[in-house]
């Protein structure tokens, strides 16, 4: 069995820029990619651009070459596929990397809890191969699976992942060459059989069309499978959480990357997601405030076991947290440092995790201070708190006074406004983050007055107040939700944002049911009425199309039968679900979390 | 082997290996016991994802399963005058396995191959399913070659002179006149890293009239041209299928 310092397993948008880097450092360097060509969804799968961020280190100086070789002009964020394929390729050949394409890896090798080695299967041969460090860089985290690496994925709710999409590569003239279209296909589990074949199969229908004349940009499907998010690993030491960049002070341990992003979720169940996106989300229409997350080292090495790096989407980062640290140049910044430290370690006879940081930070790359950013974002001083609530921008002021004004003092001025005043509502809905429920009146108002009131800070997504004053209100749980939210589902569906207002009634009534027991009969009433009528439907536009509409009624069939057998209280959302026709998807979710 | 029971039967009549046309026709012949078990997510990729132009469209086809599916091309406005729009075949086939239940399994890694059993890695994990027959769909050298498609772009729209002096490159039409498929020979041998940088060495002296065209993409998968078209490999598919 051939021996190497280092193998990467996944030569892909991560696995390209570690084998790089630690050929670099002077490592023997195995890559093992099931595909045949350099990137992976950077490349072929054409998620050409850079979301908000150009790359830094490595990555930078690739791409500095790619626009400095492109003829044509190009955006910045922005590097052609196959050129980036061919330079990566070219580049890792040079630094002396052994690529095998068609290799894809199936299991490790281990003695104790140490890893040492891969096997692997490439045109019907099954073979082997050991390493000082082996790197899993195949983003659905093949080895660490195999290696029993305590892993987690989805949102807390339902586990749930975000939704996905069906790749097909079209030429944009404008830039000159090929990219993804970019548009969400719904959602998959690609870890499950069959389920994961036939939604596969089912969404390769987005792409027909009656009359291809209409379409000769459309090229060519892509042939990895567009998921934003799947496993991610338990690292060794506490994984670095969203609360940890909004509620603690933002600094991570031994930061090898930092990503200057928003939460971009394409979730669109976002009552379905977790208090704290909510709370961004929703009750501040925070889409869009870009701000830098760090990540800290712990995020590439799995826990229990040694020998094995996790470099890719598969990092070991909270769910919340992936929504901004996806990104491609983040992937090059987890590459680079997991290519270094594992180079480092097979010239030292240690393991990754016990080179010196300052062995390698200096490689990396990083920003100095970034986080000076977030602190000063997060500095504005009282008065101007209070005068930012009292304008069409008070995001960023709510979001503040959620950790710096007190209680007392965001009463005072609720109390000081006039009913209905803008400083009122939006002083209520601090209050609300905050978890006070001082401002319930006047969010039962807004709800009532169906308020279509929306702030103007998010780029993107700025909400209706009377949809946010109802999710709040379920955050609070007010008793007075149940009542509202039975005249929104029975009675008065608005006309206007009627996704939004039935999705975040369901999850109001829950949230009441949860916290009250005494309400739990009247909430189940309610949820059941709606949620076992097999015709109930609810549906919502997915991410990057126009009009195509998703049916969302299943995901949420499935948090009313969730919430009715913590309540104990027998019913038949299981049957109607069925019923009611589920993708492949939504039936196997129902069935694993045992709604069914 | 860990095997996971729930997720892939323990045993079928038939295995076919990769849902290439000619896979899809094996199977639909094969009758319902059978477990395909593709590598890659797309149906068909011999012809998508090789990018391979194909040829004869025209020719008579026996089974009536592959004429309709080609007269849907036609009808779509994706097959036009010899010219097939390569994104249109996945759709097309997807809707046609969906219709007739194929049993296809995506990104499958065959690890062992026995005449009564097969052992592959699937998106779950490791399984073994045992079977009266196994058959093979994927692609394979004929006469030492395989060959490369590229699509090239000429970046300002502007179209080939017809008959442009462009020797030892077979160029195929695209839909549109501002894109062709150059295909480049191989032998059967040439691993990827190779067949991409004869790629470059030869385009970088392509003739005079490429000069202002780019490579837009090259194919992530080889084309082996084991069949004429498609509709033709489905075809070959459901006759031999059944035997
Ligand atoms: C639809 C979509 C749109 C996106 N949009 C953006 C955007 O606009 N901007 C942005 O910055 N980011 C975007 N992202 C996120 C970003 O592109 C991905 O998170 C990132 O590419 C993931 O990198 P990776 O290295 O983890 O995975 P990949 O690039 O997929 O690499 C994994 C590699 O491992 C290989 N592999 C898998 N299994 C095996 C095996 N068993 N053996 C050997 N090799 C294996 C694969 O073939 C692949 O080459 C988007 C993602 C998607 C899906």
């Amino acid at each position: 069995m051939k021996h190497y310092d280092v193998i990467v397993a996944g030569f892909g948008t991560a696995g390209t820029i570690a084998a790089i880097a630690a050929a670099r450092e002077g490592a023997s360097v195995l890559v093992l990619e099931r595909g045949h060509y350099a990137g992976g969804v950077h490349t072929g799968g054409g998620v050409a651009s850079y979301y908000i961020q150009r790359p830094i280190g490595f990555m930078k100086e690739l791409d500095d070459l790619i626009h400095g070789k492109k003829e044509h002009a190009l955006d910045s964020l922005y590097v052609p596929g196959e050129l980036n394929k061919q330079e990566l390729e070219r580049i890792a050949l040079e630094t002396g990397v052994e690529l095998r394409y068609g290799a894809a890896v199936y299991d490790v090798l281990r003695e104790g809890d140490r890893i040492t080695g891969v096997r692997f299967v490439q045109e019907g041969t099954q073979e082997e191969a050991s390493a000082h460090t082996v790197i899993d860089a195949t983003a659905d985290a093949i080895l660490c699976q195999r290696a029993g690496v305590p892993m987690e994925s989805g949102r807390e709710t339902d586990r749930t992942s975000m939704p996905f999409t069906n790749i097909m590569l079209k030429c944009y003239n404008d830039i000159s060459d090929l990219a993804a279209m970019n548009f969400d296909a719904g959602r998959i589990d690609q870890y499950r059989e069959p389920e994961y074949s036939k939604t596969q199969m089912q969404t390769h229908l987005v792409h027909q069309h009656e009359d291809w004349s209409q379409f000769r940009d459309v090229i060519v499907p892509g042939d990895l499978v567009g998921v934003r998010e799947g496993l991610r690993i338990i690292p060794k030491g506490k994984p670095f959480t969203l609360d940890d960049v909004l509620d603690g002070s933002g600094d991570a341990e031994e930061p090898i990357g930092f990503v200057w992003s928003n939460l971009d979720t394409h979730a669109n169940d976002m009552p379905l997601e977790d208090e704290l996106i909510q709370d961004w989300m929703i009750g501040a229409s925070m889409w869009g405030i870009q701000l830098w997350f760090p990540v800290p080292r712990n995020a590439i090495h799995p826990r229990g076991v040694r020998g094995l790096l996790a470099a890719g989407r598969h990092l070991g980062v909270g769910h919340n947290l992936n929504y901004a640290q996806r990104m491609n140049p983040l992937m090059g910044m987890l590459g680079a440092a997991a290519g270094y430290s594992a180079a480092i370690a097979a010239r030292k006879g240690v393991d990754a995790d016990a080179v010196p940081y300052a062995d390698f930070v200096e490689k990396l790359g990083l920003p100095e201070d970034p986080l000076a950013y977030n602190r000063k974002l997060w500095s504005i001083p009282e008065d101007e708190i209070r005068a930012k609530l009292d304008s069409d921008e008070p995001g960023i002021a709510m979001w503040t006074a959620r950790r710096k004004v007190p209680a007392a003092t965001l009463k005072s001025w609720y109390d000081e406004a006039e009913p209905g005043s803008r400083l009122r509502r939006h002083t209520a809905m601090a209050l609300a983050l905050k978890g006070d429920a001082s401002g319930c009146g006047e969010l039962r108002a807004m709800v009532r007055e169906r308020d279509e009131y929306a702030p103007k800070h998010s780029r993107k997504y700025n909400h209706s107040r009377g949809y946010v004053a109802l999710y709040f209100l379920g955050k609070l749980a007010d008793p007075g939700c149940v009542e509202l939210a039975a005249d929104l589902l029975k009675k008065n569906a608005p006309a206007s944002h009627p996704y939004e207002y039935a999705s975040n009634a369901i999850a109001a009534v829950i949230k009441a049911g949860d916290r009250h027991a005494e309400m739990r009969q009247a909430c189940a009433e309610l949820l059941r009425s709606v949620l076992e009528d097999p015709a109930w439907r609810l549906r919502s536009r997915l991410k990057g199309t126009v009009d195509t509409m998703k049916r969302m009624d299943a995901l949420f069939r499935c948090a009313g039968a969730l919430a009715l057998r913590r309540w104990g209280i027998p019913n038949r959302i299981g049957e109607a679900l069925i019923a009611s026709g589920p993708d492949p998807f939504e039936e196997d979710l129902a069935h694993k979390l045992g709604c069914i | 082997m860990n095997k996971n029971t729930s997720s892939f039967p323990d045993r079928v009549e038939t295995v076919v290996l990769g849902a290439t046309w000619y896979g899809c026709g094996l199977a639909f012949a094969a009758g319902r016991n059978t477990l395909v078990l593709e590598r890659s997510i797309v149906p068909g990729r011999e012809f998508s994802l090789a990018l391979e132009p194909g040829s004869l469209w025209d020719a008579p086809l026996a089974s009536p399963e592959a004429a309709s599916l080609r007269e849907e091309a036609v009808r779509r406005n994706a097959l036009v005058q010899g010219v097939m729009q390569n994104a249109a075949l996945t759709p097309i086939l997807a809707q046609w396995c969906l219709q007739n239940e194929l049993p296809i399994r995506f990104t499958c890694d065959v690890l062992n191959v026995s005449p009564h059993a097969v052992e592959f890695q699937a998106v779950d994990g490791l399984h073994r399913v045992e079977c009266s027959r196994v058959l093979s769909a994927e692609p394979s050298p004929r006469n030492g070659k395989k060959y490369l498609s590229i699509l090239i772009r000429e970046p300002n729209g502007t179209t080939l002179e017809p008959g442009a002096e462009r020797p030892g490159f077979r160029l195929f039409s695209q839909c549109v006149p501002d894109r062709l498929l150059w295909q480049l020979e191989l032998d059967a041998a040439t691993p990827w890293e190779k067949a991409r940088a004869i790629m470059l060495e030869r385009w970088a002296q392509r003739p005079e009239a490429l000069k202002k065209w780019s490579i837009l993409f090259s194919a992530s998968e080889f084309s082996f041209r084991n069949d004429d078209n498609p509709f033709s490999a489905l075809d070959r598919g459901i006759q031999e299928g059944g035997r």
